[in-house]
Order: structure tokens, then C-alpha cells, then sequence
């Protein structure tokens, strides 16, 4: 972070602050300098105690020696008088060391065992003293002990000696430490001294710098001030400053000017009444918005003034006082109008030659056109560089040589003449020449060139030719194509070119309309006397719409040719408006559909046909399943009579016939059963087609399993099997699928051979249709009843041999028809045989 | 004591009038069977109307589908519809068992429907059942005359 500028009042209370630690730490090391002083004095005067002390105990103790030895050669007992003073003198010195030496313990042990030793030498000093007063003393035991005495005063005296110099040795040490210390408390003392001397000086120095630089400021400030009134005052801008009230500070006489106001009197006031109050809000708003953001904004102001209304480019901007607050906001404006205008004529008058010249560039750079100037003698002057691509030379190539060098030789002669024409004045456009171009190759250039009598000179703007000339060809082939293909189509087409009213057919219309183009003189004339009298209406409705708001046409009608046949035509065609909406091109074509339309009139009336056939055989069905359905029905009836009365007289009156009767009753019995059997298969048969039940998704697994259990016993009695694939699930009718499987599989066990039955069921997919296959190996049938067999009550074989109606494989047949599949079968008599049918998988359609 | 029971025979079959009257007899109830041969003499029964002044309401009536003049289908209808006559049990006995013909009867409250067998044997036994269950085992509504 970089560190910022201090203030200058901040930098003197730093200053003040260091000064002062300053002093503190001078006056902290006097006061210590001096207590050291004191502290150390106190100690050399006690130590200079303890050394004087030592001397005169040390003089004491000689003393005492002198004084006893003198007594015992003496006994005179004036010496025992003052060595018992000296003694107690001794005693009191030796307590005064021990106090002063208190704060040194090896020195208190120095002096416990000075102490010690010399109490332990007292006893034998008094014995020898108490010796010498017996009258028959023995000089040798008083020697002996005075010996004695003196070893142990020599100890006494070496502690002294060793106390003394230890005691030296320490006022010499602290003497030193002292000296050391007050020097060095010294030294800083004085090299604070002089820090502070000089912190003074600079502080000095600081503020006098300070208040210089201050008056300084303070005369540029008012420099300034005056700099930026005089600005004011006499700059061409509007100048206001508002306080956040809104009220006037400042406002500048070319402001109270543009307003038609007072520049005095708008101070302290507000804006409202001063400026116009078409522009009050939009400053207001403005003015608050500088105050909500703080930002600066610029905004067009336009005022009425005398002499029309004047646009001003405002700024407003706010004004921060020292603490950061916006405390003001400053407006300037300048009148922009004069400016305004001639900006926007100048911007106009550019934007066209801009436009003009970007044109031309854009031209000039995707042009491919050869530009060339061509001087009086037909020499190239200028070529621009596209001339590489048409001629394959280099502008510098061809300057200052003759153009018609390069014309080709057949075609100079009439590029002489047309050369010729536009040096007389008449420009020339959308000539072709011939040019050898640089490889050789030949290039037939389009020319367009202008002569400027003034200058003499030939200005050219020239084209490669090729591509037209190519377009050309290559129109006139796809023309061939379309006449071909229009031939071919026997389609032909028109332009009808509505504002001059002229037409342009193909030849294929006329073709159409079987007349030669030449001997047609009004085209539309006879194009709608051609068309068939029962279509002219509608069409001529078709164009009236068309010609009166434009649109398309698509139609298929008549015509009639030239040699009376009627023809079917498509004719579709588009008519153009132009920019007013006015209908200017009627363009549209003509195909002869006659071969198209007549067979799909066949087809129409095929169709029609067989829906009518349709409808014809699903009515017979119908009838023939209501006839089937009632004929049964009533011939239950009187059926019933027969054989109950039959069974009411065999009942009643068996015992009056004879036996002929009852063979006859037997007859009229058996005859009326079979006729019982036959009605009910054919309500059986005919229920097939009537029944309401809807069809719904059937297991035929489940199926087959249940007619299992209906077989078994037929199985069993005859050792057969029934071997069944996996079958679908497929959509029907549940009860007549039921008895489609019953009656194959009835039957195979029905028309068993002397083998054992084998019948296999199963199914093979066959995309739509599920494939279905019941197969014994019954007695077979031949090829030549395999349709009858399928016909109601068709049997071949005699009721002895085989019961039954000959109804089972018509309902089979029929059920299969319902599910929309088909039955056969394929055999071999003796071989067994296989039924095959079909259901259709999905029953949507 | 035993009951007499009153029943109305709609039938238009010579034939089938016998064979139901013989069924009757067989079965041996005591009854009074009426018989009419057509639908508009059934409904002139009912309603004791013209000559049938003096007939009395049947406990029972054997209605068959096809009728001259007014079919069993429109009677019964009527018989339903009719806030006297609705209460008498009615059994649909024709030769019909087309699937319409017994949803219709059913739909227009028939008590039962029952196809006539064409084998006497079924029939006989039929009409004995008729007579144990709707004479026997049933409590019939009574009926003023």
C-alpha cells in the first residue's frame, strides 16, 4: 500500500510526540546515573569501613598478644588491665564487622570463623595468664600454651589478611563498574541532547516552510479566483452553480441573459419563476439526478429566444466540498445552434459525396470493364489494369501502341468507320469487335466510347464479349430444348403483354389448336372462340378477375380444334402487376390433358361401378343371413309339430300299430330328426354372419387348451394325440374361433385312417396375416373335391359311413372369411390332410 | 286344500295349444287353463272387454312371441306397462331363442323366457318344471277378480 502524504499538522504532532519520548528518555537516564552514583558511593564508603575496621581489629589483636606476653614475663597486673580493655575493644570491633559485612555472606563466614577462633584462643591466653599468677609456675607449661596461643593467632591473622584483600578487590571492581556505567549514561545523555537540539531546529524549520508555502497558496488561490471569475464573467458559456436546494449561488450574466433574467437578483433563489417553465422540470429532473448519482450529465436544452429558438449543450456536474459531500452542482452551457446547423448541412453534403464516392469505388473495384484513353493517333494513352484479364497484357505493354494492331484483321475495316464516327461527335455504345489477345487466342470484346473534342482524346469503357456471346448461343439452344420438351408435353405457352396488347405464343398452342401460327391475325380472338361453349363463361369470368386485380389461374376445360375434336386443357397462368398496382403481363401455359382426363373419367366410372357391385353384394349378404336366419326360424316350427305329435302318437297309441306302421313312424321320425339337424346348422351357419359380439384380442393358447379338455375323451378312446405349437395372440371373435379349431380338429378325428390320429396344430408368421395349420393323418381327400368340401351341406361320404350335415367347413369357411382371412386344404386320399387358413393380424382397415 | 291356480294360454299353434294343455294335464295340476290365439283377444282377456266379460284374471300367463294382430313382445309391454296386470307373472314359451328376442323379453320385464324343445320328451319335462317352481315353490300375488 502506498503510504500516504501526512498533513502538516499531523506531522508536527508526530514530531511533538517523538520530542517528548525524546525527553523522557534523557531525564529516565539522568535520574539513573545519579541513584547509581549514590548506591555506589554508600558502597565504597563501607567497604572503606570494613577495610579500617580490619586494621584496627588486626591492632587489637597485636595489642593483646604484647599485653599477655608482657604480664606473664612481667606479672605485673597493669598489663592485665589493658589487655582485658583491648580484649573488650576486640569483641565490640569484631560485632561492627559483622554488621557491616551482612549483605556479603562469604565474608559473614569469614567472620563467624574469626569469631571462632578467637574465642577458642581466649581459653588458653587466660590459662597461661592463670599459670603465671601460681606461685610455683612451670615457665615450660607457660610457653608451651603460649606457643599454642600464637599458632592459633597466626590462623587469625591470615583470615584477616585474606578478608582485607578480598574487600580491596571489590572496591576496585565496583570502582570500575561504576566508572564504566556513569560514562556511558554519559554519552547518551549528550547524543540525546543533541537530537533534540535538532528535532527543535527542524521543527522550526517545518513550520516556517509551512507558513511561507501557505502565503503562497493562498495568492494563487486568489489569482485563480479572480482567473475564474473573469472566465466567467466573460466567456460565452451560461454558467450557474445550486445548492442542493435548488437555490442559486452563482449564476453568470450570459446565463441571466439567455433566460431574461436578473443575474443579481436570482441569488438564493430557486429556480422556479426565474427560467421558462417549459424547461423547469427537465432541469429539476436533471439537477436531482446528478444529486441521486453523483455523476456528471450532458443533455440538450432547447429555449425560446428572441429570434427563434437556440439549442444549448448543458453539462451538469456535481461539486465535492474537502469532506467528499456534494454540496452544489455546477450547469454550463453553450449555445450550440449556429453550430448545429451547419453541422447538419455540412454532415448532409458529406454524406452524398460519401455515398457518390463509395459507389463509385465499389464500381470501379468490382467492375471487370476495361477503362482506356485513346489519344488522337489511336494510340492507348491509359489503360487501367482489367485489361490483363481481357487481353492477357500488361497495362505497360500496351501504352503509346496503336489499338487496331490488335483489332482482329477482318473486323478492322468497320472498327476504322465506327472509330471514325466517334471522333465526329457521335459517342458509341455496345460495339463488338474482335481482339488477338496475348496468347493468340481471339476475344470479342463490346466497346462504349466517347470522344472529348476538348482534349483530343478517346475515353473507352470496354467488356469481354465472350460470356454474351456464349448466353446468346446457349439461349438459342435451351429455346430449341423448350419447343422440344413443349412438343413432347404437348404444352405450350403465351405472353400477353397487356399495355401494348401484344401476344407471343409458342408453337405449340397453335399446334394444340391445330391452325398454322401465320394464318392467325388476332390472337385473342381466336383463342377464345376455340374454347368449348359450355367452358367459354367461366373463363371469360376468370379473366375479367384477373385482368382487373391480378392473381393466378388453374383450370382444366375444353377446347375444339381446328378440325372439330374436342380436347381437355390445362391452362394455369399468372398476371404481373406493376409498382401502381396495375395489371401489365398476363403470362400462362396450355397442356392438352385429354388422354389424362379420359382415363380418369374410366376410372370413375370403374369405380363407381364397383361400389355400386359393392353395395349390391353386401345387400344380398345381408338378405341372405336375414332369409337364412328366419327360414330356420319358421322351419323350427312346424318341424317341431311333426316330431312332437310323431313322439304323442308313438307315446299314446304304440300298442294299436302294427309293425309296417312303425317302420313308417320310424321313417317320419328319422326324416324329421335330420331335417331338425339340418335348420340348425343352417342357424348355426347363418348366425355366423348376424352375430353382434365385437371382436376383441384372443389367447388362442388359452383356446386350443380348453378344447383340449373337450377332445380328451375322443383322444383317449382312439390312442390319437394333439400336438400344438405355440400359437398368437390375435384379434376376433372368441366363440367363433372357438368353433373354427373345433370343427378342423373335429374333423381330422372324425375322418381318422386305421393309424392311430396324429393331428398337429401351429401358426407361422406371415407379416399381416398370421398362417394357421391343422394337419392329421386321416383318410384325405381328393384334389377334385377340394373346393366342394367347403360348400354348405356338401358331403362326400354317405350318412352310414360318416354323420353329420356337411355344414362343419362352410362355418369354418365363413369364420375365416369374417377375420378377413382365406381356408384350403391339401391332401392326398390316404395321405391325411392339411387345412390351412389365414387370419389377418390387424383389423383396422 | 289345494290351490287352483289360473292360466292364460297366449298361443296361436293349434298344435302347441295341445301339446301345452297335454303337458298340463301330465303334470297334474289343478288349474283352469284360458286359451286365446291372438294378441288383441289376449289384451280384450285381460281387460275383461267385449266377450270376455265374464273371464277372471289369470295367476299366470304363457305368452308366445308370434302373434297375430298384436305380437307377444307389444302385449307384454302392455301387460308391464300396466299398473293392474303388471303384477301377474308372465313366461315368454315360443320357439324362438334368438338372443334379441330374450334380451327384448327381459327388457320389458317378461318373468322368464323359455324356448320350446322340438323333442316332446324336453318339452313335457319342461312344463313340469314350470309347475313346480311358479306353482309349487313361488308365492304368487293375489289376484281379485
Amino acid at each position: 500500500m502506498k503510504p500516504q502524504k501526512l498533513s502538516f499538522e499531523k506531522k508536527i504532532l508526530v514530531f511533538f510526540f517523538l520530542t517528548l519520548i525524546l525527553i523522557s528518555v534523557i531525564v529516565f537516564l539522568s535520574i539513573r546515573i545519579n541513584t547509581e552514583t549514590k548506591s555506589t558511593r554508600n558502597w565504597v564508603s563501607l567497604t572503606e569501613k570494613v577495610l579500617s575496621l580490619a586494621d584496627s581489629l588486626q591492632n587489637d589483636e597485636q595489642e593483646v598478644v604484647i599485653q599477655s606476653r608482657s604480664f606473664i614475663l612481667t606479672a605485673n597486673e597493669n598489663y592485665l588491665l589493658s589487655y582485658t580493655a583491648t580484649n573488650a575493644s576486640l569483641q565490640r570491633n569484631l560485632a561492627r564487622l559483622r554488621q557491616f559485612t551482612r549483605e556479603n555472606r562469604w565474608q559473614q563466614k569469614k567472620v563467624d570463623s574469626l569469631q571462632a577462633i578467637y574465642m577458642g584462643y581466649l581459653p588458653i591466653r587466660q590459662q597461661a595468664i592463670n599459670l603465671r599468677r601460681q606461685k610455683n609456675f612451670q615457665l615450660a607449661d607457660v610457653v608451651q600454651l603460649i606457643y599454642k596461643a600464637d599458632t592459633v593467632l597466626a590462623q587469625l591473622r591470615d583470615i584477616f589478611h585474606s578478608l582485607k584483600s578480598e574487600q580491596k578487590q571489590l572496591l576496585n571492581d565496583r570502582k570500575a563498574a561504576y566508572q564504566k556505567n556513569v560514562e556511558f549514561s554519559a554519552w547518551v545523555v549528550r547524543i540525546l541532547l543533541l537530537l533534540f537540539v535538532f528535532a527543535i531546529l527542524l521543527a522550526f524549520y517545518l513550520v516556517y516552510r509551512n507558513s511561507v508555502n501557505r502565503r503562497k497558496a493562498e495568492l494563487a488561490l486568489r489569482k485563480s479566483e479572480e482567473l475564474v471569475k473573469s472566465i466567467i464573467h466573460y466567456a460565452p458559456i451560461l454558467v450557474n452553480v445550486k445548492d442542493r436546494s435548488g437555490k442559486y449561488i452563482l449564476a453568470n450574466q450570459q446565463f441571466a441573459t439567455a433566460i431574461q433574467a436578473d443575474a443579481e437578483h436570482m441569488i438564493g433563489k430557486t429556480c422556479e419563476g426565474i427560467i421558462p417553465p417549459a424547461i423547469e422540470a427537465l432541469v429539476n429532473k436533471e439537477d436531482n439526478e446528478v444529486i441521486k448519482h453523483g455523476q456528471p450529465v450532458e443533455l440538450m436544452i432547447d429555449l425560446d429566444a428572441p429570434g427563434g429558438k437556440h439549442t444549448f449543450l448543458t453539462s451538469k456536474f456535481p461539486l465535492y466540498d474537502d469532506k467528499g459531500s456534494l454540496y452544489a452542482i455546477g450547469t454550463t452551457a453553450i449555445d450550440i445552434t449556429p453550430l448545429k446547423t451547419s453541422h447538419e448541412a455540412l454532415l448532409k453534403s458529406f454524406e452524398n459525396q460519401q455515398k457518390i464516392l463509395d459507389g463509385l469505388q465499389q464500381a470501379l473495384r468490382t467492375s471487370l470493364d476495361l477503362l482506356c484513353i485513346i489519344d488522337g493517333n489511336g494510340e492507348f494513352i491509359m489503360l487501367s489494369d482489367t485489361v490483363r484479364q481481357l487481353l492477357g497484357y500488361a497495362p505497360k505493354e500496351l501504352m503509346h501502341k496503336k489499338f487496331m494492331d490488335f483489332v482482329v484483321e477482318s473486323d478492322r475495316s468497320q472498327t476504322a468507320v465506327i472509330a471514325r464516327q466517334i471522333m465526329d461527335g457521335e459517342p458509341v455504345a455496345d460495339f463488338t469487335n474482335h481482339y488477338r489477345k496475348k496468347d493468340g487466342s481471339i476475344i470479342p470484346i463490346i466497346w462504349s466510347a466517347t470522344w472529348s473534342a476538348e482534349d483530343k482524346l478517346m475515353y473507352c469503357i470496354a467488356r469481354n464479349g465472350s460470356e454474351r456471346v456464349k448466353t446468346a448461343r446457349q439461349l438459342a439452344q435451351s429455346e430449341t430444348r423448350l419447343l422440344h420438351a413443349q412438343k413432347i408435353a404437348r404444352l405450350g405457352n403465351w405472353d400477353w403483354d397487356l399495355r401494348n396488347n401484344t401476344w407471343s405464343c409458342s408453337d405449340e398452342i397453335y399446334h394444340l389448336f391445330g391452325v398454322a401460327k401465320e394464318t392467325i391475325t388476332n390472337t385473342q380472338q381466336f383463342l377464345l372462340d376455340s374454347i368449348h361453349p359450355e367452358d367459354k363463361q367461366q373463363l371469360v369470368n376468370a379473366r375479367e378477375s384477373l385482368l382487373a386485380k391480378g392473381g393466378k389461374i388453374d383450370i382444366e376445360h375444353r377446347i375444339i380444334t381446328a378440325n372439330g375434336a374436342i380436347l381437355f386443357v390445362h391452362t394455369k397462368g399468372e398476371v404481373s402487376l406493376d409498382n401502381e398496382g396495375h395489371p401489365f403481363w398476363f403470362s400462362g401455359t396450355m397442356q392438352d390433358i385429354t388422354e389424362r382426363k379420359r382415363s380418369e373419367l374410366q376410372m370413375k366410372q370403374l369405380n363407381s361401378d364397383l361400389e355400386k357391385r359393392a353395395e349390391e353384394l353386401k345387400a344380398s349378404n345381408a338378405e341372405l343371413e336375414r332369409f337364412a336366419y328366419v327360414a330356420s326360424h319358421d322351419l323350427q316350427e312346424p318341424l317341431r309339430m311333426v316330431t312332437s305329435f310323431l313322439a304323442l302318437l308313438q307315446k299314446k297309441h304304440q300298442n294299436e300299430f302294427d309293425e309296417t306302421s312303425k317302420k313308417y313312424i320310424h321313417f317320419a321320425v328319422d326324416g324329421a330328426e335330420r331335417m331338425k339337424g339340418l335348420i340348425q346348422d343352417l342357424l348355426h351357419y347363418s348366425r355366423v354372419g348376424a352375430s353382434a359380439e365385437a371382436f376383441g384380442t384372443v389367447d388362442l393358447n388359452v383356446l386350443i387348451k380348453e378344447l383340449q379338455t373337450v377332445f380328451a375323451p375322443a383322444l383317449r378312446e382312439n390312442m390319437g394325440i394333439l400336438n400344438v405349437q405355440p400359437l398368437p395372440v390375435v384379434s376376433g371373435h372368441k366363440m367363433q374361433l372357438h368353433q373354427l379349431f373345433q370343427n378342423l380338429i373335429g374333423n381330422a378325428l372324425k375322418y381318422r385312417s386305421s393309424q392311430n390320429p396324429f393331428i398337429e396344430v401351429g401358426c407361422t408368421d406371415e407379416k399381416e396375416y398370421w398362417r394357421f395349420f391343422v394337419k392329421d393323418n386321416g383318410i384325405g381327400i381328393d384334389q377334385r373335391y377340394f373346393d366342394k368340401i367347403f360348400i354348405i351341406f356338401q358331403r362326400l361320404h354317405t350318412r352310414t359311413d360318416y354323420s353329420g350335415t356337411g355344414i362343419g367347413l362352410a362355418i369354418c369357411k365363413k369364420i375365416v372369411e369374417r377375420h378377413g382371412g382365406k381356408i384350403w386344404v391339401k391332401s392326398e386320399p390316404g395321405q391325411g390332410s392339411t387345412f390351412y387358413f389365414t387370419l389377418k393380424k390387424s383389423h383396422n382397415a | 286344500m289345494l290351490k287352483e291356480v289360473r292360466i292364460l294360454l297366449v298361443e296361436d299353434n293349434e298344435g302347441d295349444i295341445v301339446l301345452t294343455m297335454e303337458a298340463l294335464k301330465e303334470a297334474k295340476i289343478r288349474n283352469e287353463i284360458d286359451v286365446v290365439k291372438d294378441g288383441e283377444a289376449a289384451l280384450q282377456f285381460l281387460r275383461k272387454a267385449g266377450v270376455y266379460k265374464e273371464a277372471s284374471t289369470p295367476d299366470l300367463i304363457f305368452l308366445d312371441i308370434n302373434l297375430p294382430k298384436i305380437d307377444g313382445m307389444e302385449i307384454l309391454s302392455i301387460i308391464k306397462n300396466d299398473e293392474q296386470l303388471k303384477v301377474i307373472p308372465v313366461i315368454m314359451l315360443t320357439t324362438s331363442d334368438a338372443e334379441r328376442d330374450i334380451m327384448k323379453s327381459y327388457y320389458n320385464h317378461a318373468n322368464c323366457y323359455i324356448t320350446k324343445p322340438v323333442d316332446l320328451d324336453k318339452f313335457m319335462s319342461i312344463i313340469q318344471t314350470i309347475k313346480n317352481f311358479w306353482i309349487n315353490i313361488v308365492k304368487l300375488p293375489k289376484t281379485n277378480d
